[in-house]
């Protein structure tokens, strides 16, 4: 069984197609995962990412209309899940948790 | 907007390699990213899309092969149906196999032979900084290159060169009388070598301390066969030897057989004990052979760095100026890796006993003999089953009527081949062992077959297996897989005629191949009959000829020639510095022209007692100045061709000037007493050139081999007489003899080799063929039963059925004669053209070579079809 963890770039990515919300496709959530990270992302990382999170059924796909834009190809747009969210939420509030633990601590010069 | 589309090619490579499921999203995303960038850059934009194309080659993203095909039940199915079929249609499987399992097995030969030969010396692990001294002498104004150099050389290159690891000196051991046990054996194959004899090389001990055996005086190793032979026990270190003239030896160590892959052979070692080897000789030998002046041996040197090699003249030279002293030439001192020895140095004289040399050209010939061959066993394969097939289109129309693709058909076939292939390969090590002998004998390769050989060989084995399952059955499996299920069904019997084409050009391109390589041998055989059976110009049946290897016959020459003159069956006697044969060389001298003082041209010379011309019946020119003269001292004959460069005839009288190298301030004059028609005294590779008969007392030469005319017709009691005389003169050697004719033909060998390779070739190739034409035969008489009942009813006759049977094979026969005839006629010539006394081309090679094939193929077609032909059309038409 594969362990239905989530990778840091999964993450990303799931955060991404949940944000997007039923606009989510390769093309967009590599622009807007690009201007919020700030760094250059290739296309066949989201697609495996995508890939791999609807393996685990975080995401379902379903398939837009015919565009021009992109040689009659058409859209493969993401939505999350149920579970996809539930993960997410488990993720922020593991987070959350652990991040409160933090003693008080600063670190001024 | 300007809309740019992305280059097709990208995006129909991706279409051909990602899965139907992904190609929607991963092309659609592409694309409108390329789109996107264009607006910007376009090259920017290709260049992202090359990459994101590349990388979205991702395991998850390729299409798969379908697996099917490894499905464990269908390749039991296609095993079983496999096995069936070879058993169903035994004689042809039959047929099948024998070829591929003969071009196997002589391709596996080769791939053994290769190996060893592009091995040689490998065995030593520090093969790579082991090098052999070669001095260049001057002879001539030729330089001569030789593995001799100074025994002192080892010992002062250790100490007094740094590049200079590890040096150490050998040479070969005179061959002479063992006494172990109180048994006498006579052993010729061993070497003198220094203590640092087993530092520097790996030739294993079985026992024995590698670092001790040299070490002290008096020590011999031998080789582990020898020890069996002298003591009758593995193990016989400790084990005094007793050496005719040298004394007792201990025995120190046991060596394991030297592998037939070592350059240097031999079979027992001695220590270095100069003062035992030089008890009874000559003083000045001796001291020659102990000096700076001599060069008796073979130095081998381990380097410290290999690169440095080609400084060690250089490094050197100070060393042997201080040695020789000032006044003496110093020869160019060059060293040849151990490594490069045995393919080349042969230019290079000197030997320790008995050096391996090989043959590049001899090494090519064969790997092309193998391949050809092992490729016309293929074509056997693909012509008999692509001719099958017809039997086999209802299977494969069934296969696919119920969903079989086109794909595990052929996959199905290509493992039918292989299948085939590993029963071939077990048949093939049967012929292995039978054809080992054989090509032993032909060749000099002197291949051994053991387990580590055959472990090292086995990926290559396996690796051709697989090639050839692939070569032979990649055309069946695409023909047979092509048929259309709906056609097949139809017409239960599809014909096989769409490959007769491509049969038909295979059946071409073997007869082609088989007329090459027996037109080659006919004409190999030409020229070594020529060669064999070529007037010489004396005399050479019934000599005798016995070397003179010691003293005690040197000096009693007169009286032995007087005893064995005493013999009935013996009709002439003569001594010889060397005898005149294709096989030695005499000695190379010069001679100084009329015209101009101090100018030279080389000449041959063979001394001869006053005997000599009429022991080997050499014929004189009628002398035009009635000089009546016999041969002595003073006195020379000259051949034609010599006579002619002091022009002609009238140098009869006159006095001519020989000497051994142009400073040489010994001049020998003699007066020339007559002219002996030109004669073939070296090999007829050579022309022959300008030679002097000299007497046999003559300041450069002593004698060497004495000639024996016999003219009884017991050739071997007279031997047998001549051993007795010889015996009482010499008792330390064995006698050495040999008859003259015999002699001459071993100039010959690698003619003969050649020969023997292309007779076994013919053999082979000729077989398979055979067996090809075999199986079409055979099969063409199955599908045409019906018709040849017909055509029987009709009134057609036996040698009517026949030919029309045999005319497809006939016609290619033609064909392929023409296609090789020019192929044989550059074959020819550039083979021939080695020789300077050779045949000219006839057309006996190609018309041989057609009525050889012709022949067989005939026999084959008859053989095959007798039956049928002969039966009653009644069976034939009720056939099917």
């Amino acid at each position: 069984m594969k362990s239905n963890s989530l990778g840091e770039f999964e993450e990303l990515v799931l955060l991404m197609v949940a944000a997007l919300h039923d606009e989510a496709y390769g093309v967009a959530i590599l622009q807007n995962l690009e201007e919020k990270v700030g760094k250059k992302v290739n296309i066949s990382a989201i697609h495996v990412a995508l890939k791999r999170l609807e393996t685990k059924s975080f995401v379902k796909s379903r398939y837009g209309g015919i565009t021009t834009s992109r040689g009659g190809r058409r859209k493969k747009f993401y939505v999350i899940t149920a579970t996809g969210k539930a993960a997410l939420d488990a993720q922020y509030s593991l987070r959350t948790s652990i991040y409160q633990q933090i003693p008080n601590i600063s670190f001024g010069r | 907007m300007n809309r740019q589309s992305p280059p097709k090619y990208l995006i129909q490579f991706l279409r051909w390699v990602c899965r139907k499921e992904v190609i929607e999203e991963v092309e659609g995303d592409l694309v409108e990213l390329y789109i996107l960038r264009a607006r910007h850059s376009s090259s920017i934009a290709r260049l992202r899309l090359f990459i994101d194309t590349v990388k979205s080659l991702r395991w998850s993203n390729l299409k798969k092969p379908k697996l099917k095909i490894y499905n464990s039940i269908m390749v039991s199915n296609y095993l079983k149906t496999g096995f069936r079929n070879i058993i169903r249609d035994i004689n042809f499987s039959i047929i099948n196999m024998l070829g591929l399992s003969l071009g196997l097995a002589v391709f596996i030969l080769m791939i053994i032979m290769v190996n060893q030969e592009y091995n040689f010396d490998s065995f030593h692990t520090k093969a790579d900084r082991i090098f052999e001294v070669v001095q260049e002498f001057d002879h001539a104004g030729e330089p001569e290159l030789a593995a001799h150099s100074s025994i002192l050389l080892s010992d002062a290159l250790k100490a007094e060169i740094a590049m200079v690891e590890n040096a150490v000196t050998a040479h070969g051991a005179a061959s002479t009388w063992m006494t172990a046990k109180g048994e006498r054996f006579f052993e010729e194959d061993g070497i003198v070598a220094g203590p640092e004899f087993f530092e520097i090389f790996d030739f294993d001990l079985k026992y024995g301390d590698r670092e001790q055996v040299l070490l002290n005086s008096h020590s011999i190793i031998i080789d582990e066969q020898l020890a069996l032979k002298m003591f009758a026990v593995e193990n016989p270190v400790g084990e005094l030897i007793e050496i005719e003239r040298y004394g007792l030896f201990t025995v120190t160590g046991v060596m394991e057989k030297l592998p037939a892959n070592s350059y240097m052979q031999f079979n027992f070692i001695l220590s270095q004990d100069y003062e035992v080897f030089f008890e009874h000789v000559a003083s000045w030998f001796p001291r020659w052979f102990q000096s700076w002046r001599g060069n008796p041996a073979t130095t081998f040197v381990l380097l410290r760095d290999p690169e440095a090699a080609p400084q060690f003249h250089q490094q050197i030279e100070p060393l042997l100026r201080r040695n020789l002293g000032e006044d003496r030439e110093i020869n160019k001192h060059t060293l040849v890796n151990l490594l490069d020895l045995h393919f080349n140095s042969g230019h290079i004289g000197g030997n320790v006993n008995r050096f391996v040399k090989g043959d590049t050209t001899q090494v090519k010939m064969f790997v092309a003999v193998a391949v050809l061959v092992l490729i016309m066993a293929c074509f056997n394969y693909i012509n008999i089953t692509t001719a099958r097939s017809v039997k086999r289109t209802k299977e494969v129309g069934i296969r696919k009527s119920i969903g079989a693709q086109r794909r595990q058909i052929s996959g199905q076939f290509l493992l039918e081949s292989a299948l085939q292939m590993l029963f071939a390969l077990i048949i093939s090590i049967g012929w292995i062992y039978f054809l080992v002998p054989y090509f032993n004998t032909i060749t000099n390769f002197n291949i051994s077959i053991s387990l580590p050989i055959v472990l090292e060989v086995l990926p290559i084995v396996m690796l051709t297996i697989v090639l050839v399952s692939i070569i032979a059955g990649l055309y069946p499996a695409i023909y047979l897989s092509k048929f259309s299920a709906d056609r097949i069904l139809k017409n239960s019997m599809a014909s096989g005629k769409g490959g007769s084409t491509m049969r038909n050009a295979l059946v071409l391109t073997q007869y082609t191949l088989v007329i090459i390589i027996v037109a080659t041998l006919i004409i190999v055989n030409q020229q070594y009959h020529y060669l064999r059976t070529k007037k010489l110009g004396f005399d050479s049946e019934q000599l005798l000829i016995v070397e003179v290897n010691g003293g005690g016959v040197r000096n009693n020459f007169q009286t032995i020639k007087s005893e064995l003159l005493a013999n009935p069956d013996i009709s002439a006697v003569a001594g010889f510095t060397t005898v005149v044969s294709s096989y030695r060389d005499g000695t190379s001298l010069l001679a100084e022209s009329f015209e101009i003082s101090d100018t030279f041209f080389p000449i041959e010379f063979y001394g001869m007692d006053e005997d000599g011309l009429k022991t080997i019946d050499l014929e004189l020119l009628p002398n035009a100045s009635n000089l009546d003269k016999g041969l002595d001292s003073t006195s020379v004959y000259l051949n034609e061709t010599a006579a002619a460069l002091y022009g002609g005839a009238s140098v009869v009288g006159e006095r001519i000037t020989i000497q051994e190298d142009e400073d040489s301030d010994f001049e020998f004059k003699a007066q020339v007493i007559g002219i002996v028609k030109d004669f073939h005294y070296s090999s007829l590779h050579e022309p022959i050139g300008p030679l002097v008969l000299g007497y046999l007392a003559n300041p450069f030469e002593d004698i060497d081999d004495i000639v024996i005319r016999v003219t009884g017709p017991d050739l071997m009691s007279a031997v047998s007489f001549v051993e007795h005389v010889h015996n009482k003169f010499d008792e330390n050697d064995v006698m050495t003899w040999e008859f003259l004719d015999d002699m001459t033909q071993r100039a010959y060998n690698s003619e003969l080799i050649f020969r023997d390779v292309f007779v076994g070739a013919s053999m082979v190739s000729l077989f398979i063929a055979l067996l090809g034409i075999t199986g079409l035969t055979a099969y063409n008489m199955i599908t045409k039963t019906k018709e040849m009942g017909i055509r029987k009813v009709l009134g057609a006759r036996y040698m009517q059925l026949l030919k029309l049977q045999g005319r497809s094979f006939l016609i290619s026969l033609v064909m392929a004669t023409l296609v090789a005839s020019p192929i044989i006629w550059w074959l020819g010539i550039y083979w021939l053209e080695n020789f300077s006394y050779r045949i000219s081309l006839t057309l006996l090679p190609f018309t041989g070579a057609f009525l050889v094939v012709l022949f067989g193929t005939t026999i084959t077609v008859w053989l095959v079809n007798h039956r049928s032909v002969k039966r009653n059309p009644v069976d034939a038409l009720r056939y099917q």
